[in-house]
């Protein structure tokens, strides 16, 4: 029986030294597998978080810079190897987009012109709203279109099948009576966020007649430089001024009070005894009294005593 | 190859257009902000001629705002300009009043001429499309200055300063008259 008792406590303690190893064993163990996932999940949250980033700064219209990327390498490798390289959304879109191309064509009696009636140039300011008019001319004796939808976007200008930003979809339903014109606006806004450089810029008129075969036509598609804006009061540099001035002023009153607090120092020496005198009158320090809360500054606390006293006596 | 393509799709659509004499677009526009009742509505006309050449008699022509909805204040719903110059412009402004509030549907202005080559157009402004004319009241409560509310505000919590200060102000003047007769 004490033999059993030893073998168990023996156990025990093994059991016991052994405990700290199985702890760090274990979670190493754990960790080891974990590792992977950990690193994988890690880079997957940068990577999420990176495009998050992207997203909001971009402003939403903006699509990500991935695809400003991509067409750099585009010429290098070959059509076939960059649908390949990229994900597939991006080549699905680009499929589509080539779809539509061979899908859709302008009627020959829609013959349409486009005007920017606030630029005189093809220049676009980054952050302007830019209007244009367009123009349809149904020259067609019989048929009647109706224009469906006006939409306009920025492109890569390398290839027009990479987007950089989309601008609204105005939808119609208005019919081009035949031998009519018809005109509509369509205004835009570029990102505020580009920089100086040419873009592809393509506004598309899509209309349909009758027997509803939609037809397409790329009003305006060519290539427009993006100028920055030149503003002649710059709100970043006032405040940058604003900013430079009141540190200079911070400075100053911080070396005005250093020097009068060493002033008032060599002042509040003296003074220092004039404090500790409070110990002397009851302990009541009569100064922060304001005089006229006195009644009787000095002839109350010295008779009081003599007549009680006298009285006691 | 595409920047070719379409370079000569922009050509070939302009070419036949180039010969075609005058083309006329136009836009009509609002040029307010906010669209209240019984106050002024501003609506603009551009017309450019991007042709070749002059367009004359010039006709536009705009029924959108009927008598018994709006007030014309200024300028003519119905305009003439004997010769628009190719590649010049010509603008027109009308003022309206909406009689009252609600939802309308701003539509296109006709406009009639003729090419130089004697062949009669007929063209259509875009369209503002449809516009909500706000109520007075609403517009004023949204976007006025709000200076009775102002004045009402300073008059109510004018007490909640002014007695706390008053009454500081009587002590304040009894010490000082206190410090006063010491001094003399």
């Amino acid at each position: 029986m004490a033999k059993l008792h030893i073998r168990v406590w023996h156990l025990l303690l093994v059991g016991l030294l052994f405990t700290p190893c199985l702890h760090i064993t274990g979670p190493l163990v754990v960790s080891a597998q974990g590792e992977d996932d950990e690193v994988m999940g890690e880079g997957e949250s940068v990577t999420m978080g990176g495009g998050g980033e992207e997203e909001e700064e971009d402003d939403m219209e903006v699509e990500d810079e991935e695809e400003d990327d991509e067409p750099v390498k585009a010429p290098d490798v070959g059509d076939t190897a960059v649908s390949d390289e990229e994900d597939d959304e991006g080549a699905v879109e680009e499929e589509e987009e080539e779809e539509e191309e061979e899908e859709f064509a302008p009627h020959p009696d829609c013959q349409s012109t486009i005007l920017f009636t606030n630029r005189h140039t093809e220049e676009f300011v980054a952050g302007e709203v830019v209007e244009a008019v367009i123009g349809l001319t149904n020259t067609n004796k019989e048929k009647e279109f109706i224009v469906t939808l006006i939409e306009g976007s920025f492109r890569y200008p390398q290839d027009f099948s990479y987007f950089i930003q989309n601008f609204s979809v105005i939808y119609y339903e208005t019919y081009i009576m035949p031998e009519t014109q018809a005109s509509f606006v369509y205004s835009f806004r570029p990102s505020e966020s580009f920089y100086a450089r040419p873009f592809g810029l393509t506004i598309n008129v899509y209309y349909k007649d009758a027997e509803d075969n939609d037809y397409r036509d790329a009003v305006f598609n060519n290539t427009v430089n993006i100028i920055e804006l030149e503003e002649s009061f710059d709100a970043e540099t006032f405040f940058m001024y604003v900013f430079m001035v009141s540190g200079i002023l911070l400075l100053v009153f911080i070396i005005h009070y250093v020097y009068t607090t060493v002033r008032r120092g060599g002042r509040s020496a003296p003074r220092k005894p004039v404090e500790t005198g409070t110990q002397d009158k009851d302990g009541v320090d009569y100064q922060w009294v304001p005089d006229g809360a006195l009644p009787t500054p000095k002839k109350s606390p010295r008779p009081s005593p003599r007549p009680r006293k006298g009285s006691k006596k | 190859m595409l920047k070719v393509l379409a370079f000569c799709l922009v050509v070939g659509l302009c070419l036949p257009l180039g010969h075609g004499g005058a083309n006329l677009i136009a836009s009509k526009t609002i040029l307010n902000e906010h669209m209240v009742e019984g106050k002024d509505l501003t609506i603009k006309y551009s017309i450019y001629n991007v042709g070749t050449s002059a367009a004359v008699n010039v006709l536009l022509e705009d029924s959108s705002f009927p008598e018994e909805h709006f007030v014309i204040e200024q300028g003519l719903l119905t305009t003439t300009w004997d010769r628009i110059q190719s590649s010049s412009n010509v603008s027109h402004v009308v003022v309206v009043l909406p009689r009252e509030a609600g939802a309308y549907n701003i539509s296109w202005a006709r406009l009639t001429y003729t090419s130089d080559e004697s062949k009669g157009m007929t063209g259509f402004t875009s369209a503002p499309g449809p516009v909500l004319v706000l109520p007075f009241a609403e517009f004023s409560r949204k976007y006025e200055g709000h200076l009775m509310e102002w004045l009402a505000f300073f008059t109510m919590s004018a007490p909640t300063i002014l007695l706390p200060f008053m009454l500081w102000y009587r002590s304040y003047s009894k010490y000082e008259n206190m410090m006063a007769k010491k001094q003399h």
